[in-house]
């Protein structure tokens, strides 16, 4: 069973298939898109819906109901593709104002040999954001087709990680710039371009085929699961609840961590304590303000996605996630648990009251500087009472 | 080089002077022309045709008009201005010119090799 549509060109109604409809409309917008670059391209490009207007109105005239994807494919291919049409006498006819045919000819032979020539050339890869396949803007699986890759996934992990690991801001800014400025690879013709794979008439066809199917399939799994917009808490209180599943198993993760430590090390650092699942799960509050924001972002991305995305899709965005949280956590908790990273210098405080005999109360401030194998530890006392039986002394 | 590409690069210098041809014959439509083209097999695909109408009509060389059809969406029926005229003429000197040559070098050839 396929569902139909009817379109309206120039007057007349036509049944066609949903599937042909879009492969229709893929095709129009970019001959739309093709011709607009040259002076009466509007026109050309409205010429051409005329023609398949008319080869539409003719298989109506023969009985055909429906107009199916095999019936559009064929139309698609009699018309040709932009690149077939290209009218490479244009350019030329500044050079050639005298009009005799030989000009022309000669002209026109040169012309199209250098045109023949860029199109069997392995078009170069231009840098374009990958519309079909994104997560925000579409820029790591860009820049994924850009070197040649395909799935984006694992670079999207390390871009995470990398940020994470050094500092969130300058990443994060980066990806905004480039998702302002880098273009979205919005035709067959562009999203070839960005796989650096040969523009040609075959190659536009192919590819507009494989997006149709594409797009076909995500529809059909989107309709499946039904719930895009419509159950909007449902999905924000599963989200919540994976997100503080998330958060347990890494408590529990990091704790494990925490007991090799004490195990394997016996010198446990000043902030560890002696229940080590609440050692290391306060030691990740103390980094309370990435977390914070990590979980924001999580959250928003999680909503985003349920939003405005399938849920086959959201559900690898969780995990992806789930991945960074992973990361973030064990980072933290290694960061605390094993302090003699010999390239990163931690600082630990901690402050005790002590009463001097004469009962004044000092605060001592302890900070140990670790630094690879050297610790310096560096004590401040600062008095916070005076002593209580000064007269007693005096007298 | 290989043959196709020699055929279709003799089709494409042939194209406009055929096309000014048809329309000079008749004021013609695009799918008109195209049939004719195709008998010719001067076209591979339909498509190539519509630019070059555009770059002709834009060079004063045709004009057009829009009929209502009564099988199928409207058309544009394509005519030879004065200007059109003009360059056919030339265009048909030197077809005149360039047949000429091709005949005698082919008729040399023919008697070489008899």
């Amino acid at each position: 069973m396929k569902k139909t549509i009817n379109i309206n060109l120039f007057g007349t109604l036509y049944t066609i298939d949903e599937d042909a409809c879009k492969l229709l409309e893929e095709y129009l917008d970019s001959i739309k898109l093709y011709f607009s670059r040259q002076e009466g391209g509007e026109e050309i490009a409205d010429d051409i819906e005329h023609r398949v207007a008319e080869l539409l109105w003719e298989k109506k005239e023969q009985g055909v109901e429906s107009i199916d994807l095999m019936t559009v494919k064929t139309i698609l291919k009699q018309i040709g593709n932009p690149e077939e049409m290209g009218d490479s006498t244009a350019n030329e006819d500044a050079a050639s104002t005298d009009g005799t045919a030989k000009n022309n000819v000669a002209a026109d032979d040169e012309a199209s040999q250098e045109a023949k020539k860029a199109q069997t050339k392995p078009t170069t890869r231009k840098f374009f954001r990958d519309p079909k396949d994104k997560v925000l803007g579409g820029v790591i699986s860009g820049i994924t087709q850009y070197f040649g890759g395909s799935d984006p996934l694992p670079w999207r992990i390390i871009f995470i990680f990398v940020s994470i690991f050094l500092h969130v801001a300058p990443f994060f800014i980066i990806y905004i710039v480039l998702w302002a400025l880098v273009p979205e690879a919005k035709t067959a013709e562009d999203r070839l371009r960005m796989k650096g794979k040969t523009v040609n008439p075959d190659t536009i066809q192919e590819q507009v085929l494989a997006d149709q199917e594409k797009s076909a399939s995500a529809e059909t799994s989107n309709s499946s699961n039904g719930c895009a917009k419509g159950c909007f808490i449902a999905t924000a209180l599963v989200a919540a609840i994976v997100i503080c599943g998330m958060f347990f198993v890494t408590s529990i993760w990091t704790s494990m961590l925490g007991i090799f430590q004490n195990q394997g090390f016996g010198n446990s650092s000043i902030t560890m304590h002696d229940v080590p699942i609440f050692g290391v799960f306060t030691n990740v509050i103390h980094n309370l303000r990435i977390f914070v924001a990590i979980v924001a972002v999580a959250i928003l991305v999680a909503l985003y996605f349920i939003l405005f995305h399938t849920s086959k899709k959201s559900v690898k965005i969780m995990l992806l996630i789930a991945v960074c949280f992973l990361a973030l956590l064990a980072f933290v908790s290694i960061k605390h648990n094993f302090p003699k990273f010999p390239w990163i210098n931690y600082t630990y405080t901690h402050t005790s009251n002590i009463t001097r005999p004469d009962g004044s109360i000092c605060e001592v401030r302890y900070k140990e500087i670790v630094n690879g194998n050297d610790t310096i530890i560096q004590a401040d006392t600062i008095m916070i009472s005076e002593p209580l039986q000064t007269d007693d002394f005096a007298e | 080089m290989n043959i196709e590409n020699a055929k279709s690069q003799m089709r494409k210098g042939m194209l406009e002077y055929c096309i000014l041809l048809i329309v000079h014959r008749a004021p013609a439509y695009a799918s008109d022309i195209i049939r004719q083209l195709e008998e010719a097999e001067l076209i591979v695909v339909e498509g190539t045709l519509y630019p070059l109408l555009t770059r002709l009509k834009n060079d004063g060389l045709l004009a057009y008009e829009w009929q209502e059809s009564s099988y199928g969406p409207p058309r544009k029926y394509y005519r030879l201005t004065a200007d059109g005229e003009e360059f056919l003429n030339a265009l048909d000197d030197a077809w005149t010119a360039l047949d000429k040559t091709v005949n005698i070098l082919r008729k040399t050839n023919t008697q070489n090799e008899n």
